[in-house]
Formats: C-alpha cells, sequence, structure tokens
C-alpha cells in the first residue's frame, strides 16, 4: 500500500464496462421508441395574466402564504393560479381596516373551529388520525434528517358566510370604485366553506426549516347560479387590478377550481410548475438587498393532486424544493 | 418538448467535446454529449458510493432513464446539464440506502491481489482495498461530496449545487474528509 496523495483518492475510478455501455444505450433507445409512440408531453403554459410580471424587492414567504391560506378558505383547490398585486394598493387596502372576509358578508357564522394544533410522534400517527395517507418526500438535500419531522395536525373548520350587498355597495364607494355593480341576486344567500384536518411536517437542519402542510382539498358550497366570475371581479378591483384586467382574470378563471394566490410586489418571481405531472405554483424569494451572498430567500411550492392540496416551503433553493415535491408518495 | 436522443441519428463516436453541446432549442441538451461525456462521471460516481458492481450499472441507468424522463423539468438558467444530471444520482442513490438500509459489506468486493502480479498492481489493489475499506466509515454527507468530487470530478460549485451546502463548506468538509482519510490510511 502506497501513502495516500491525491492521487489515491482517484484510484476507484474505471471506465465503465463496453457492454453496459451497450445496454444502457439499447434500454433508452427502447424509450424513445416508446416516447415517440406516444402523445407528446406538452408544458403547460402559465396562465397568460401571470407569464410576463416581474415583482421586485424583498421577499416574505410567511406574507405570501398566509395569502395563500386566506384564500384557499374561499375555492375548492384543484388548480392554482397567481395574481400579482400592487403593494401600494394592498397597503391601502390594510389602511382602510377593510377585512377581506367581510367583503360579501357583514356576518360569518363560525360553524367548527381547528382548536390548538395537536403534536403526533410520526406522520403515520398523523395520518391515522386524519383519515388520510401523509405523503413524504424520499429525498432531501444531504445533511437534512428526513426520518425525523417534527409533524402536528390542525383540525377541520367550517363557517357559513351570508352576502350582503349593501354592505359590499359601501365597501366600493369607500375605495373609489364606482364602475363595478354589484350582483343584487346574491343579497342574503349563504355559502358554507369546509376545510378539513391538515397536516403539517416540519424538518429542521441547521437554523433552516421545511415545512409540509398537505389537506384534502377544501370545499365550499355555494348557492346554485352564483355569478362567480362577477363576485370575483369585484374583489379583484378591490385589491387594486384595474377594470379591464380584473374583467379578463375573472373570466379566464374556473372560480370552482381555482385557488388565486395573490402575489405582493415584494415576491421576487413566480411561475407555473410540474408537480407529479399535475400543475403547481412556485414563489421563488429574492435575497434582500445588502444580504449575505450565500443567504436563501426561500421559496413556496403549492400544488393539487386533484384531492388534496400541498404547500411546501423552506429556505432551500427553489430547485430542492421542487425535487423534494417531485418525491412525495 | 421535442426532445430526442440526438445520439441515436449522430452515433456514440460523433466525438466527444470536452464541454456539453446544446442544440438550437433553448433548453434541449446533445444527448449524444450526454451520453459520452456524462457516463463515466455518473457511474464513477456511483462506485464511491456502492460496493456492488451490478448496483453501480443498475444505479447508473436509472440515473440516465429518469433524466430522459425528466427532461422537460430541467431548466438550463438554473443549473447546468451535468449538475442536474448528478442531482439526479444523487437522489437515486439516497433512495438506494434508504432502501437498502445499511451498507452491503465491501469485504467480498475488496480486490485482492493476485499471485504472481507485477508491485505496482499489488499497490494499486491494496489502496483500492484500503480506501473502499475506509469511505464507508465516513458520514453519508462525507461520503457523496468524496464520490462527487472524486469519483464523478465535480468542483466544489457543481457540488455546491448538488447537495445545498455552499461553495466554502463543500471545500472545508472535502479538505477535513481528506485529512481525516489521511490519519487513517
Amino acid at each position: 500500500m502506497s501513502a495516500m496523495d491525491e492521487q489515491t483518492l482517484y484510484c476507484l475510478r474505471r471506465p465503465p464496462p463496453e457492454d453496459f455501455k451497450r445496454t444502457l444505450r439499447a434500454s433508452l433507445l427502447q424509450q424513445k421508441a416508446q416516447a415517440a409512440a406516444g402523445p407528446p408531453r406538452l408544458m403547460r403554459l402559465a396562465a397568460a395574466i401571470v407569464a410576463c410580471l416581474a415583482l421586485a424587492g424583498a421577499f416574505a414567504v410567511p406574507s405570501v402564504r398566509a395569502a395563500a391560506t386566506a384564500f384557499l378558505d374561499m375555492f375548492r383547490v384543484v388548480h392554482f393560479a397567481a395574481l400579482p398585486v400592487d403593494s401600494g394598493s394592498l397597503q391601502q387596502l390594510r389602511d382602510s381596516g377593510l377585512d377581506l372576509r367581510g367583503l360579501l358578508s357583514d356576518h360569518v357564522q363560525v360553524l367548527e373551529k381547528a382548536g390548538p394544533p395537536t403534536s403526533y410522534p410520526t406522520p403515520a400517527a398523523a395520518g391515522a388520525a386524519t383519515g388520510f395517507h401523509v405523503d413524504l418526500p424520499s429525498w432531501m438535500p444531504v445533511g437534512w434528517n428526513i426520518e425525523a419531522p417534527a409533524v402536528s395536525v390542525s383540525g377541520p373548520t367550517s363557517a357559513r358566510i351570508t352576502a350582503n350587498t349593501a354592505r359590499l355597495a359601501q365597501i366600493l364607494a369607500s375605495l373609489n370604485i364606482n364602475d363595478v355593480a354589484v350582483p343584487q341576486g346574491i343579497d342574503g344567500r349563504s355559502a358554507t366553506v369546509r376545510t378539513s384536518s391538515a397536516v403539517t411536517v416540519t424538518w429542521r437542519h441547521e437554523g433552516q426549516t421545511v415545512q409540509l402542510v398537505q389537506s384534502p382539498s377544501p370545499q365550499v358550497d355555494f348557492p346554485a347560479g352564483t355569478d362567480l366570475p362577477a363576485l370575483a371581479e369585484i374583489g379583484l378591483r378591490i385589491m387594486g387590478l384595474s377594470r379591464n384586467d380584473a374583467y379578463r382574470f375573472a373570466q379566464s378563471i374556473d372560480w370552482r377550481s381555482t385557488l388565486v394566490v395573490p402575489i405582493p410586489a415584494n415576491v421576487a418571481s413566480f411561475r407555473q410548475v410540474s408537480v407529479q405531472g399535475g400543475s403547481g405554483l412556485l414563489l421563488e424569494g429574492a435575497r434582500p438587498a445588502g444580504g449575505r451572498r450565500q443567504g436563501k430567500a426561500g421559496a413556496v411550492v403549492l400544488w393539487s393532486d386533484g384531492s388534496r392540496v400541498f404547500a411546501l416551503s423552506g429556505s432551500l433553493s427553489s430547485e430542492q424544493l421542487l425535487e423534494m415535491a417531485q418525491t412525495l408518495q | 418538448m421535442s426532445g430526442s436522443f440526438v445520439y441515436l441519428d449522430m452515433g456514440l463516436d460523433a466525438g466527444a467535446t470536452g464541454r456539453m453541446m446544446w442544440r438550437s432549442s433553448a433548453t434541449e441538451p446533445d444527448w449524444n454529449a450526454v451520453f459520452t461525456e456524462q457516463l463515466p462521471r455518473v457511474y464513477n460516481y456511483f462506485c464511491y458510493r456502492l460496493d456492488n458492481e451490478a448496483d453501480i450499472q443498475e444505479l447508473t441507468s436509472r440515473t440516465f432513464e429518469k433524466a430522459w424522463r425528466a427532461r422537460h423539468r430541467y431548466r438550463r438558467e438554473l443549473a447546468g446539464f451535468a449538475t442536474w444530471l448528478l442531482r439526479i444520482a444523487h437522489n437515486v442513490v439516497i433512495d438506494h440506502l434508504r432502501l437498502a438500509r445499511e451498507y452491503a459489506p465491501l469485504e467480498e468486493l475488496e480486490e485482492r491481489p493476485a499471485e504472481g502480479v507485477p508491485e505496482a498492481e499489488h499497490e494499486r489493489a491494496s489502496d483500492v482495498a484500503r480506501l473502499r475499506d475506509l469511505i464507508p466509515t465516513l458520514p453519508m454527507r462525507e461520503q457523496a461530496l468524496l464520490a462527487l468530487k472524486y469519483g464523478a470530478g465535480a468542483n466544489n460549485r457543481e457540488i455546491a449545487s448538488v447537495t445545498g451546502l455552499s461553495e466554502s463548506n463543500v471545500g472545508t468538509i472535502l479538505h477535513r474528509t481528506v485529512q481525516l482519510l489521511r490519519d487513517r490510511w
């Protein structure tokens, strides 16, 4: 045995066997042929309204997450769409003291409260408590202990919202929005929002946190005949969109299956992504101006498998979060 | 995306360029170059992570097959294709090791020098056996970094991209790891 030098560390290297190369090539050939025979895979394009807008400024994942959560109460989620909103408009909305829950009603009746989250020793135990299988990633970056997450469950919630058109007209007037007609047919009608138990799995490593939240899709019962695009257009105007943009966006969305995530101006970028064959939304943060070069701003991946919604967030790179999302099972 | 295995048309001996070739499409790699240049890197990455030749070949195959299936997810602006491929290899071996739960004994694969071989070959075989003994004694993260550096020939920046560590951290860990191996040699 020789003394160990740098060259010694390369001693395990060897060329791949020729027969192996041939076999692998044949295998890939076969896949290529199968791909050619099947239907072409098409990348799903992001909605036109979110495709070409670049937003700048510091990123605050919690604010985005909070916004997403607020909207999760409002729609049954199968798809996600990003809605860029002007931070000035949002600030104006906050300064006005308006409550988004009060847009359609001055009366929200809470039927069931979630209560404080309950901790469970394992994801399987949380799954047994909630009645659905808790999906977990099979990959995390090196150094993370994938097998020892903290697990908690938030209980189901439900609420009944009763529309009050007079109140809505009053809010619009206070924001100087005078070119929107409030649909009178909704006055006094109710919608019931039900959210199921949500499982939160949290990993921590060297001061960083990655969190996966999953839950059966929230269900909202709307009165038959509710003109959702018209109501959505009002909401979009209140959030600062112009008349034309609000109309086009409202008409382009299936409001019965799409979760609209408002993206404040302090979010660096967002894009539609493919997660396990379905479409999802990736929100990426920008590093704070003058921040450390190696600092990670974080990202959030939102997606649905048709029956459940998932949110994976943390201070990993967006590529790593996406890789994690792809390995969920 | 209209990606296809270009090497089918060009042949695998079309010439190694030393750098990844790209077609006119913004994100479509030249799969001929991918196969020619990256197969040895991926294969040797697994040589440092696994002791069994069948497993090495299986995981190498799995990596290329996954890359092909996931080609529409590759985004050139986020990482070089070689780095992306190594990341897939890295994930593949993590999955494999998780399923295996424990490393297989290495003794059976030690390259024991045969009688009558020249001294230089004796020495090399001895080095190989010793290194194979030592690598599994390292933590998994250090094993991964060593495999990326000396097996796949990745630089610290590529390793950082694959593992999520910072580039300076990669350099520090590798330095310590090599020092540790020297101490135990």
